[in-house]
């Protein structure tokens, strides 16, 4: 792997995904005011300096006890819970590492990423693709689907479904809804079929919330058919289609479990799947109503670190921040010329912004204004 | 039909139904199923009453905002960007949300 290369490619990625992002109307209150992009990110700022830091640490550790990159890319679980931790790239030049440190680090991430995808590994075609296509072929032969002929609201119910897994990652993870889903695919089949394949992951963390404690699954699949739509998936692991995805949906898998668990095999078990799940919402937001804006950072914070548990446990070291940065979150607020920023840097044009983007994540650059 | 309101067709589909207006995490509590969610803009602490709506419609927000994405992994309509819903419209009041045009109607 070039790192140069690489990198380059990373940044563009990067910063067409977030100006893309940024573009769409309606950003700036998604998903809760309390974490407006500028402010979320600032309160990252001091744990990420010590967090790159214990993470490039922690990697050269596991490498000491003789993991490749592709091992320690599957302790992360899934590639787009890697690629959230790319927006630390942004503070790689104020932690304390050097900058061959800093690149290294960096490029790293970028090959675990690489490590767990068979293609496009930043998906620059707007495709997640994890399956060869033979594992594809064999997804399809041994999976048992439910299609829409045959049960006539099945559509509606797996729209339920995924909406409410979605906005349960969301009430979990916050603004990085991904470091609980994997959305891989579009897979396309010979006949013209496309299979979408949805992994939802550590549904049941108790290491950051108490209210799905008694959800009866960790794992949640879905392998979804369709014809006719256009579906895109974002390095950030964000979907867009060109019409709404249960007026297309064909057949479906449904898994309360990993991809290997065996597929349910009625519309009504997938009911009283969605009835769990909808128990566990009403749980889950009151959870989130009763924090105050300061608890609610602590624990935007902390699931942020919990990335790392994988790694640390292997390593048999604490996963959750140290207590300074519960010190650094008590006693800071965002300073208001970020907002004034993030104003200044939206009346450029689509061309500066690009290049602003690009030098902010680079690893390579000790300054942003540099140059 | 007359025009009600007019936002941005943020996920298709028509919808009839009574108006819910939800300002506040605590509004949320009496939506019932097949209601009209109407917000200033939809966020996780209005999970439940999303997966109870037959329809939503919001004062802020575009194609791509919260209460669209999830309107479309639900498919049910959705008009966003309507500036003023949570002015015009009235709790118990029915409408016709068309998440296409964008349009929220009154029936009749």
């Amino acid at each position: 792997m070039c790192p140069d290369k690489t990198l380059d490619e990373f940044l563009n990625v990067m910063s067409h995904t977030l100006l893309d992002v940024s573009e769409e109307p309606g950003w700036r209150v998604w998903p809760m005011p309390v974490f407006h992009p500028s402010e979320g990110n600032f309160y990252l700022t001091v744990p990420e300096r010590s967090f790159i830091v214990e993470l490039y640490e922690h990697i050269k550790c596991l490498e000491q006890k003789g993991l490749s990159n592709k091992d320690i890319a599957k302790l992360f679980k899934k590639p787009s819970r890697i690629a959230t931790l790319t927006f630390l790239f942004e503070w790689l030049r104020r932690s304390k590492l050097t900058l061959e440190q800093r690149v290294e680090l960096a490029t790293k991430l970028l090959d675990y990423i690489k490590q767990l995808k068979r293609e496009d590994p930043f998906c620059i075609t707007k495709k997640n693709i994890l399956l060869t296509p033979d594992e594809v072929n064999d997804l399809m032969r041994t999976s048992h689907f439910l299609f829409v002929k045959d049960h006539a609201y099945l559509h509606q119910l797996i729209g339920r479904v995924n909406a409410a897994l979605f906005l349960l990652c969301e009430i979990i993870y916050f603004l990085h809804h991904a470091i609980g889903h994997e959305f891989h695919g579009p897979y396309y089949l010979n006949d013209g079929r496309i299979v979408l394949v949805r992994e939802y992951y550590d549904l049941r963390n108790t290491d950051c919330w108490d209210f799905v404690r008694n959800l009866s699954f960790n794992e949640f699949t879905t392998i979804e058919i369709y014809k006719g739509v256009d579906i895109r998936i974002d390095f950030f692991n964000r979907m867009r289609s060109s019409q709404p995805l249960p007026q297309a949906l064909i057949g479906v898998c449904v898994k309360r479990g990993d991809i290997n668990a065996p597929a349910l095999s009625s519309p009504e078990d997938i009911k009283s799947v969605l009835n769990e799940l909808l128990e566990v919402l009403e749980l889950g937001q009151e959870s989130l109503r009763v924090l105050d804006k300061k608890s609610m950072i602590r624990k935007y914070v902390e699931v942020h670190y919990f990335i790392r548990k994988p790694l640390t446990e292997k390593l048999g070291v604490e996963w959750r921040p140290p207590q300074e940065v519960y010190e650094f979150l008590e006693r800071v607020a965002p300073p208001k010329e970020i907002a004034e920023t993030f104003k200044k840097i939206a009346q450029m044009s689509r061309e500066q912004q690009i290049e602003i983007i690009k030098r902010v994540f680079d690893p390579r650059i000790n300054k942003i204004l540099e140059a | 039909m007359k025009i009600l309101l007019r936002g941005v067709g943020a996920s298709p589909g028509r919808a009839k139904g009574k108006v819910k207006i939800v300002l506040k995490a605590e509004d949320a509590k009496n939506m019932e199923e097949g209601d009209i969610l109407v917000a200033h803009y939809t966020t996780p602490l209005l999970t439940t009453a999303m997966l109870k709506a037959r329809a939503i419609i919001t004062d802020e927000g575009g194609i791509m905002c919260h209460a669209a994405i999830v309107a479309r992994e639900m498919g049910i309509p959705c008009v966003t960007g309507t500036h003023k819903a949570t002015q015009l419209l009235k709790n118990g009041q029915i409408v016709i949300v068309d998440g296409e045009e964008g349009v929220v109607y009154v029936p009749g």
